[in-house]
């Protein structure tokens, strides 16, 4: 039976907390001493790789960046070109932008630039857009801009998009239009 | 109809809201539904889906129409779409026109396979009306005829 990847669309927002924890993880790692300093990057790594493993040794998340820069006064960090990985044992979710802005002591995320977010499982579902902003506290996943969710047997278009991630509810604002491909009748 | 009335369904609408959990979409606002020459316009339209496949529409509007090409055109309060039986109930002052008939009643069930239609009241005083063509009957006698 052909799956509709539209409305799994709450998957992807369960990587996207995942992978949203992780940058906010990754944020804390930098030592609170440079907080207190004034503009410009304090602290740059190049070409940076974050891989998590369970008790067994078993690989969780793997985080690339080409760069990270630590904004010392601004509360900021800066991922360049993040890829975020999920394993749950293989590869399940696959997200990717240009660019990661982490803020508001990791409450605020912001991926930008030809953000992809893909799940490898069964629905291969793909979420598309140029922005995602994500906010732990409030749960909340949106697109300010035009999103796509395209999957196996759909595709949907929106001019924008709220997912409150707590109550598996998504939004979709603008003109929305979707397309169910349908089974020989 | 001329043209498929199958195929992918496109609907579109000013805004959406998806459960997942539920097998859930609903779309508000200028809602309208496409399926080849199938074209259908409410107020809004709410999808269930099985498995991630379409197997239920309904569409609620002032009132909700249906076209499919050129044959038939029809409205209600309420349509439902039963996607794997191919069928469609309309409710609610429904009425149906095809190639010139007219049904009217509570309720009119159009089967897509057969093109057969039914219709039926829903209360006392809510009566079935069909209305066929003068030209129909004559041909109906015509045929008569031509059989003794």
């Amino acid at each position: 039976m052909k799956r509709q990847g539209v409305l799994s669309a709450t998957g992807v927002l369960l990587l996207a907390l995942v992978a949203m924890m992780t940058l906010h993880e990754w944020e804390d790692r930098v030592p609170d001493l440079f907080s207190d300093r004034e503009s410009a990057p304090f602290v740059i790594a190049e070409q940076v790789t974050a891989q998590s493993f369970s008790e067994t040794g078993r690989l969780q998340y793997d985080l690339r960046a080409s760069q990270l820069a630590e904004m010392d006064g601004e509360q900021r960090t800066l991922l360049s070109d993040p890829d975020f990985r999920l394993y749950d044992p293989e590869l399940v979710w696959e997200v990717s932008a240009k660019e990661a802005i982490v803020t508001e002591k990791g409450d605020h995320i912001r991926l930008r630039d030809e953000v992809n977010a893909r799940h490898h499982g069964d629905e291969n579902v793909l979420l598309t857009t140029e922005e995602l902003v994500y906010q732990p506290k409030e749960e909340l996943l949106t697109t300010p801009g035009p999103v796509t969710l395209s999957g196996r047997s759909g595709e949907t278009r929106a001019d924008a998009m709220r997912a409150a991630l707590g109550e598996g509810q998504l939004e979709l604002n603008g003109r929305v239009t979707s397309r169910y491909e349908q089974l020989p009748q | 109809a001329t043209e498929s009335s199958g195929g992918d369904v496109v609907i579109s609408a000013d805004k959406a809201v998806f459960r997942q959990q539920d097998g859930f979409g609903l779309y508000q606002g200028n809602a309208e539904l496409r399926q080849g020459n199938r074209q259908v316009t409410a107020d809004r339209i709410e999808l269930h889906l099985r498995n991630d496949v379409l197997h239920h529409v309904i569409a609620q509007g002032s009132p909700v129409t249906l076209r499919e090409g050129d044959e038939l055109e029809a409205r209600g309060d309420k349509l439902e779409y039963d996607v794997a039986d191919q069928r469609i109930v309309l409710s609610g002052n429904a009425r149906i026109r095809q190639n010139g008939r007219s049904f009217e009643g509570g309720r009119v069930v159009y089967d897509l396979r057969s093109r057969n239609v039914e219709a039926s009241g829903t209360t006392p005083e809510d009566r079935v009306r069909i209305v066929i063509p003068a030209a129909d009957t004559q041909q109906g006698n015509n045929n008569e005829g031509a059989r003794r």
